[in-house]
């Protein structure tokens, strides 16, 4: 049965909250119950649908999901081990295993994509499954972006990513590397690829560094001279991995708080530093990388200190980088995105010695091959509209390039929310629309000694194969074993569990073997004003309740009450939003 | 206001328990609750080598008999996890799913003993010394004359090491970084220090000249219970291994509150975190300290316990600032015995 | 090492308390341990009533239940609230570490631990569930925990439990699962309280028994042919017990319509020479007076239990009380005098139900046996004689000559005893009447007769007094001469006895004495005993003080009373302190 009720979007929204929490809304309560039976294949196509490259997302992802599930709430124990199964199920399908592709007929329409990253190639396949000619223009030598040119190696293995970018383009995408768009020499101006295609995506990301201002301690206020040993981390991650010989000094000081700071460190100790050390300006608890991330960093023996801003360097008598000066900070109030203000202490300056500086304190898009002008927004980024589209007509723009820095997975759910809104401007109206699908479920699906299973653990390769020669990928994945243990953890959250109200007799069996204070005696529950349900107001003594509810928000869906319930009044459905074509 | 004030404090160690002391003494009438993780009221860290010197009775441990909580009005919530802080609604939430609300905070939660992350995988296989029950496991796995390993070697390890060389165990310390903790020493002091545990008996593996510990295993059936495997192939082995690599803050639990924190809570020379009602004393804080301009720590039974005091004060109308009460040098004296300021409990 | 541990589990109704209490008493009574154990439950089946399961396993012998418990189980953190202030100081505090609804400030157990209790927060649902997959089973989980916190032997349990749950199937598997993971929490606890269990006593056998089902097995061994009866609180057990075993003894019970049915039926058993039992209580009793009143008349042998509850009227039928013993002496018109026995304990209660069937026989009439409420629930581990210690045939030997046309059923014999014979015997005919009749049996209402026969009824009781092989009366304490002497009968005694030991060890020269036999009563003996004490109290469970006037009007002397008639047990510390108030006062008067 299918629904639009918004009480049941309002349910689905609610309480899958891994899905909702996802950028890409990946289906994640369908593909893991697919591992938990052992279908790999359907599982990584589940993903597939959401998330054109889930073998890569499944290593590097910074995990959103799991932050949101349900059984790392409060009391529940630790979230599932969403990313590691996402890998698992691309790992583990079988070598023949046929990627399905829906195909709609051919539209006559060609469309540029400018940069082939996350954000382009997933706009970049759905476009070409929806009909369209797509070229994509990508200025390195290789496709991937961020995903080849910023994720080291030992995270994100190349020959995985090329399969899965290759099997994203494989409709008939014209990919043109080593082409890039601008004014320069061998470069195609913007304005002719506006002429020759009916629309153009610009997905160009967000690379170029940020500048750091540093003054030469004692020379004086003005910025100290350039210095070999002084590096931005991003650039320095992409020249190493286009191939040039990188080297760093003993002593390595990263600058930076995010997913490149820690990869340059990583990557510093892996090319035989004595000593990384990564300098935050807040401290650990606040800054956006995963703790798993950070763990591993440590283990390689990078190490972290906190409350300092970086102001200037201390260079010997050759030019060369001895140490870096940093002011003390405090903490400051907190900032939207979950950080927090660091305030320098005058006075407070103080010397760390190192040999090698890396800089990575974010990055800014590079938009000056523009024209015609179109609007910016108060960051300098491109402004665009609802659909994706530019102040300019058939000029759309997404990912990184728009947004500024974010992560791979945001990218690639607003690649493929502006290839929607592209399509729906080319063709006159959105072809898709997302429905509530529901199902009746006979039997609970679940035991519940499967809540009290472990997380497992990624195994990763032992420290002394790390830093050695080959460099492996640090984590192994999780072998089909575990991943059925993994995936029978998730309380598949997209089944609503619900008492008939008219048959239910009262006896209470359900209240008694409820492994959480999920079923309530309650006087009523509030209505909203889209008509969804809301809080449930209880009930203190018999004669006050209305009726026994399960509150799906405290629900597990263990299928206790179910199994308890003598009159068989308790129902079961699956909830899942799914894609349709509209009329 | 007619009724009495709230004060919640975190923690029976020395710097809650003095705090408690004071806060009754200043407030006769105000409520105070001492909450801990622990099953027993507060006794001295610094005692448990003495179950070694066949001091097995916890009761014999005990800083004040149980009678003196019920005589002071104290209400000691034992075995009593803090999982979140919520200052805006001045309530903690209790890990048993009850809520508790507070008119004033006191965190002094101390350190745990830290370990480093390269060795996390063997944590099952190693024996920590931080209360009266690891304590007396220890001292029932350990046989007559067994043999201890210590890594890291912070001054609570080698403290207990005295006891343990002491009491005809034998001792092997795999020094490295975190030896002498919290002390800093020079290259040549090291030295020195190093020389005078090997002449109390102690016997001295350089980690890093051993290319650090590749594994910790358990012995097979009938050898000792544990071997330790050096990178450059030295192995030793031993009946317990006991890390010590220094003390890492307890502070998980307040990371909701929105006070500020960097590896413990920052807080003012007078205590005070970044909320009014909120201040913390003892191994979990930072202060802030204007000789050295940065925060930083203040360890040692005395400084710990000065800390408890001046919160106790300052909750209760006082504004004043933190003034250390122990030096922090390392002595050698007549060169053969070490002197530390932690090693002094008086 | 001595063992004196006495351990509290509550919850609410419907948990499993009260089973958790049953397992783990018999638990330790297979491993050796000696055990008082009663429990408290509400009226209610499941809902919101609370349980308390209360036993004390000790290796030496005990009397009473302490003041204040070594262990406390909390199944249900509500009800456990109210209880953690029974244990004490270094004693254990059992309770589930995590609540799933969310708890205002205070209302967690840990809130209102003593500082000297020591908290063992476990998490008993999640074992559980862990080990079953559901919530049930958290009653084994927390004896599995005691058993390995105590480092108590497996086997015992195992084997209970077996017993408890065969052929339920999937239920005896899940128990020992739920139980081995509560075991190995336990064992892997660090032990911080100073309660512990020695090596119990080896070579006992013993076994564990309520007053009701030692009453039970007392009427098995005393060879009991047949049990008429209608059930009521607190005395049905006997009769479901001996439903059970009366069959495979070949013997008969059968379940009447109302209370004067059933001691009908008694008596008209009893008349053929069967050994003939009802069981029933105070509102029971009130029902069969009339009929009693027959059995005397007649000189019929009937053996009719009574466990005393909360009156009057239909009273509190799940509390216990002491106020049935008028009734019991006197109950029924005219003057009709019969034997009233009341055991003080479980093996009081074995003995006494054994020799009431000997004394009915013996003296041709229904003998009364009061038992009360606690003293039925009550279980304490019993040393069981080898075989029966009762005599099988106590009537009056009838010789050739006593038989004929001028026999005599009601002859006026020296003891008062007839020679008796039974329906069916030749040259044995006579007539039984209510009426008052002659020697024959034939009614007469001429005044000697009636004052000859009246005589006959009275005096040949008198001789029981006398039995060899019966204890009557028991003195305990100090010889001679005493400060505050104590008189108590039936359950009351246990505290008494233990409060009287206390009193001792703190310096009061002190006494007690149980009396057992209440008619005939001993008058000489309990006189005397009442002479060389200062004072005597009588503390009983009724209002009335019907001991104390029992007492006063058989011996003459006057005696202190203290009545409670709170459905509880009397308390040894209440005991102690009525009579240290005693003392003091006799002090003051003698300064």
């Amino acid at each position: 049965m299918r629904s639009e009720d918004p009480r049941d979007v309002g349910w689905v929204r609610q309480n899958i909250p891994c899905q909702s929490a996802c950028p890409a809304g990946t289906n994640v309560p369908a593909y893991i119950g697919a591992i938990a039976a052992g279908r790999h294949g359907e599982a990584y196509e589940i993903n597939r649908a959401a998330n054109v490259l889930p073998g890569v997302l499944g290593r590097i992802c910074s995990r959103p999901c799991e932050d949101a599930c349900r059984h790392g709430w409060p009391g529940n124990g630790e979230a599932v081990g969403i990313c590691n199964l996402k890998r698992a199920a691309a790992d583990l399908k079988h070598a023949g295993h046929r990627i399905t592709e829906q195909l709609y007929a051919p539209t006559g329409k060609r469309i540029a994509i400018v940069g082939a990253g996350p954000a382009g190639v997933a706009a970049a396949h759905d476009l070409s499954v929806l009909g369209h000619d797509v070229t994509v223009l990508e200025r390195e030598q290789h496709f991937g972006g961020m995903l080849r040119y910023g994720i080291p190696e030992f995270r994100l293995p190349r020959d995985i990513l090329d399969i899965e970018l290759h099997n994203a383009l494989r409709l008939g995408v014209d990919l043109r590397c080593g082409q890039g768009v601008g004014h320069g020499p061998g470069e195609i101006p913007l304005a002719r690829l506006l002429e020759q295609h009916d629309a153009v995506l610009l997905a160009a990301g967000c690379m170029a560094p940020l500048p750091l201002q540093l003054r030469q301690a004692g020379a004086g206020p003005g910025a100290a001279p350039a210095c070999p040993d002084i590096e931005h981390g991003l650039p320095f991650l992409v020249a190493l991995h286009r191939g040039q010989s990188k080297s760093v000094g003993r002593r390595v000081a990263v600058v930076g708080a995010g997913f490149t700071a820690l990869d340059c460190a990583r990557v510093a100790t892996r090319l035989g530093a004595q000593q990384v050390t990564i300098h935050i300006r807040t401290a650990e608890e606040y800054i956006p990388v995963t703790k798993e991330e950070i763990f591993e960093a440590k283990r390689e023996g990078v190490r972290i200190k906190g409350l300092r801003t970086p102001v200037g360097v201390v260079l010997d008598g050759q030019g060369r980088l001895t140490g870096v000066e940093f002011v003390q900070n405090r903490l400051g109030a907190w900032r939207p995105d979950g950080r927090r203000q660091a305030l320098p202490i005058e006075g407070s300056e103080f010397v760390e010695a190192c040999d090698t500086l890396l800089i990575a304190i974010g990055q800014k898009t590079v938009n000056d091959f523009i024209e015609p002008q179109v609007e910016l927004d108060e960051w300098q980024n491109v402004r665009v509209g609802d659909a994706g589209m530019t102040s300019v007509r058939g000029l759309f723009a997404c990912g990184d390039f728009v947004t500024g820095p974010s992560t791979v997975v945001e990218a690639i759910g607003r690649g493929r929310h502006a290839a929607q809104g592209l399509d729906a401007w080319l063709m006159g109206k959105p072809r898709r629309r997302r429905v509530v699908r529901i199902e009746p479920v006979q039997q609970p699906l679940r035991e519940r000694s499967f809540d009290f299973i472990a997380r497992q653990e990624m195994p990763t390769a032992p420290l002394h194969e790390r830093l050695g020669k080959d460099r492996p990928e640090v984590e192994i994945g999780l072998d089909a074993q575990q991943a059925v243990q993994e995936a029978r953890r998730c309380y598949l959250c997209n089944l609503h569990y619900q008492i008939d109200v008219d048959r239910c007799i009262y006896c209470r069996a359900c209240i008694e073997v409820a492994p959480r204070n999920c079923i309530k005696l309650v006087q009523g529950v509030d209505i909203l004003d889209d008509g969804s349900y809301g809080s449930l107001r209880e009930a203190r003594e018999w004669n006050q309740v209305g009726a026994i509810w399960i509150d799906n928000n405290e629900c597990i869906r263990c299928g206790a009450c179910f199994r308890a319930c003598p009159v068989k009044c308790i129902a079961i459905t699956r909830n899942e939003f799914v894609e349709v074509d509209t009329p | 206001m007619t009724r009495p004030r709230h004060h919640v404090i975190i923690g029976t160690g020395v710097a809650g328990n003095q705090a408690t002391r004071t806060l009754r003494q200043r407030e006769p009438d105000a409520r105070i609750s001492l909450l801990t993780l622990s099953a027993l009221p507060f006794y001295n860290r610094y005692d448990l080598p003495r179950v070694f010197r066949g001091v097995h009775d916890w009761r014999e441990f005990l800083v004040d008999p149980p009678s003196y909580y019920e005589d002071q009005r104290i209400e000691l919530r034992r075995c009593t996890q803090v999982v979140n802080v919520d200052a805006q609604r001045k309530t903690l939430a209790l890990e048993h799913n009850e809520t508790l609300s507070y008119d004033t905070l006191l965190v002094a939660s101390g350190g745990r003993a830290y370990l480093p992350e390269e060795l996390s995988e063997y944590r099952d296989l190693l024996d920590g010394f931080t209360s009266f029950e690891q304590a007396m496991t220890m001292q029932r796995k350990l046989p007559a004359g067994g043999a201890v390993a210590i890594l890291g070697g912070d001054m609570i390890g080698l403290d207990l090491a005295r006891t343990l060389v002491d009491t005809g165990h034998r001792v092997m310390l795999v020094a490295g970084k975190h030896t002498f903790w919290p002390h800093v020493e020079t290259p040549e002091q090291r030295q020195a220090l190093l020389g005078v545990l090997q002449s109390m008996g102690i016997e001295i593996i350089d980690a890093e000249a051993q290319g650090g510990i590749a594994s910790i295993q358990a012995g097979a059936r009938g050898f000792a219970a544990r071997r330790l495997v050096f990178g450059k192939g030295r192995e030793c082995t031993a009946d317990v291994v006991l890390p010590s690599f220094g003390l890492a803050p307890a502070v998980e639990f307040m990371i909701g509150s929105g006070v500020a924190i960097e590896r413990g809570l920052l807080v003012s020379p007078s205590l005070r975190t970044t909320d009014d009602s909120i201040l913390a004393a003892g191994d979990v804080c930072q202060i802030w300290s204007e000789a050295d301009n940065r925060y930083r720590f203040f360890f040692g039974w005395k400084n710990v316990r000065a800390m408890g005091e001046l919160a106790a004060r300052n909750l209760t109308g006082d504004d004043e600032a933190f003034e250390p009460a122990q030096d922090e040098t390392l002595h050698i004296h007549d060169g053969m015995t070490i002197h530390s300021p932690f090693w002094e409990y008086a | 090492m001595k063992t004196d541990v006495q351990i509290e589990i509550c919850g609410s109704a419907g948990e499993g308390t009260i089973a958790a209490g049953d397992i783990l008493r018999n638990a330790l009574a297979e491993a050796g341990y000696r055990i008082i154990s009663f429990d408290a439950y509400p009226a209610e089946i499941r809902g919101f009533g609370k349980c308390v399961a209360r036993l004390r396993a000790t290796t030496e012998q005990a009397y009473s239940l302490k003041e204040k418990a070594d262990v406390l189980v909390c199944l249900n953190d509500e009800h456990g609230v109210a209880h953690v202030g029974d244990v004490r100081d270094y004693g254990a505090v059992i309770y589930e570490a995590k609540s799933l609804a969310a708890l205002p400030e205070g209302a967690h157990v840990s809130a209102h631990l003593r500082p000297a209790q020591i908290p063992y927060p476990l998490q008993i649902r999640e074992l559980s569930e862990r080990a079953t997959g559901a919530t049930r089973s958290r009653n084994l989980v927390v004896l599995g925990y005691l058993a390995g916190l105590y480092a108590l032997a497996r086997e015992p349990f195992l084997r209970i439990i077996e017993a408890k749950f065969k052929g339920k199937g999937e239920g005896a598997r899940m128990q020992r699962s739920a139980f081995a993971a509560g075991f190995a929490a336990g064992a892997a606890t660090f032990k911080l309280d100073l309660v512990a269990f020695g090596k119990p006593v080896q070579g006992q056998h013993s076994v564990m028994l309520n007053g009701n089902a030692a009453v039970a097995q007392g009427c098995l061994d005393a060879g009991i042919d047949n049990f008429f009866g209608y059930p009521i609180t607190p005395a049905t057990t006997i009769m479901e017990k001996l439903a059970l075993e009366m069959p495979r003894h070949g013997k008969r019970l059968v379940q009447t319509e109302d209370e004067i049915s059933a001691i009908a039926s008694t008596i008209g058993a009893g008349y053929t020479g069967a050994r003939a039992a009802t069981a029933t209580s105070g509102p029971g009793l009130a029902l069969m007076s009339e009929m009693l009143g027959l059995g005397i008349m007649a000189e019929v042998p009937a053996v009719v239990f009574v466990s005393q509850r909360g009156g009057p009227s239909t009273g509190i039928p799940t509390k216990t009380e002491q106020s049935d013993l008028n009734m019991a002496i006197y109950g029924s018109p005219g003057d009709a005098p019969r034997i009233v026995i009341a055991p003080t304990n479980v093996e009081g209660c074995y003995r006494c139900a054994g020799k009431a069937f000997e004394m009915a026989e013996r003296y041709q009439t229904p003998v009364i046996v009061l038992l009360d409420l606690y003293l039925s629930n009550r279980y304490e581990t019993v040393v069981m004689p080898a075989k029966s210690v009762f005599e099988p045939d106590c009537d009056k030997a009838l010789s050739k000559h006593d038989l004929g046309p001028g026999y005599k059923r009601y002859a006026l014999t020296p003891d008062g005893v007839s020679p008796r014979a039974l329906p069916g015997t030749a040259g044995g005919m006579h007539v039984v009447t209510g009426l008052e009749h002659n020697e024959m049996g034939r009614v007469n209402e001429g005044p000697d007769n009636h004052e000859a026969m009246s005589r006959k009824r009275h005096e040949k009781l008198r001789p029981a007094l006398q039995l060899a092989d019966f204890t009557h009366l028991k003195r305990f304490g100090d010889e001679g001469r005493v400060a505050i002497g104590l008189l108590a009968w039936g359950s009351t005694f246990g505290e008494c006895l233990a409060a009287m030991f206390r009193a001792r060890t703190d310096g009061m020269r002190c006494a007690a004495m149980k009396v057992v036999m209440l008619q005939p009563f001993p008058a000489d003996a309990v006189a005397a005993f009442i002479d060389d004490c200062d004072v005597v109290l009588v503390p009983e469970l009724n209002y009335q003080g019907q001991f104390a006037q029992l007492v006063q009007s058989e011996t003459g002397r006057r005696v202190q009373r203290y009545n409670r008639v709170s459905g509880a047990p009397l308390r040894v510390e209440d005991i102690l302190a009525q009579m240290q108030a005693l003392h003091a006062a006799g002090n003051r008067r003698a300064a």
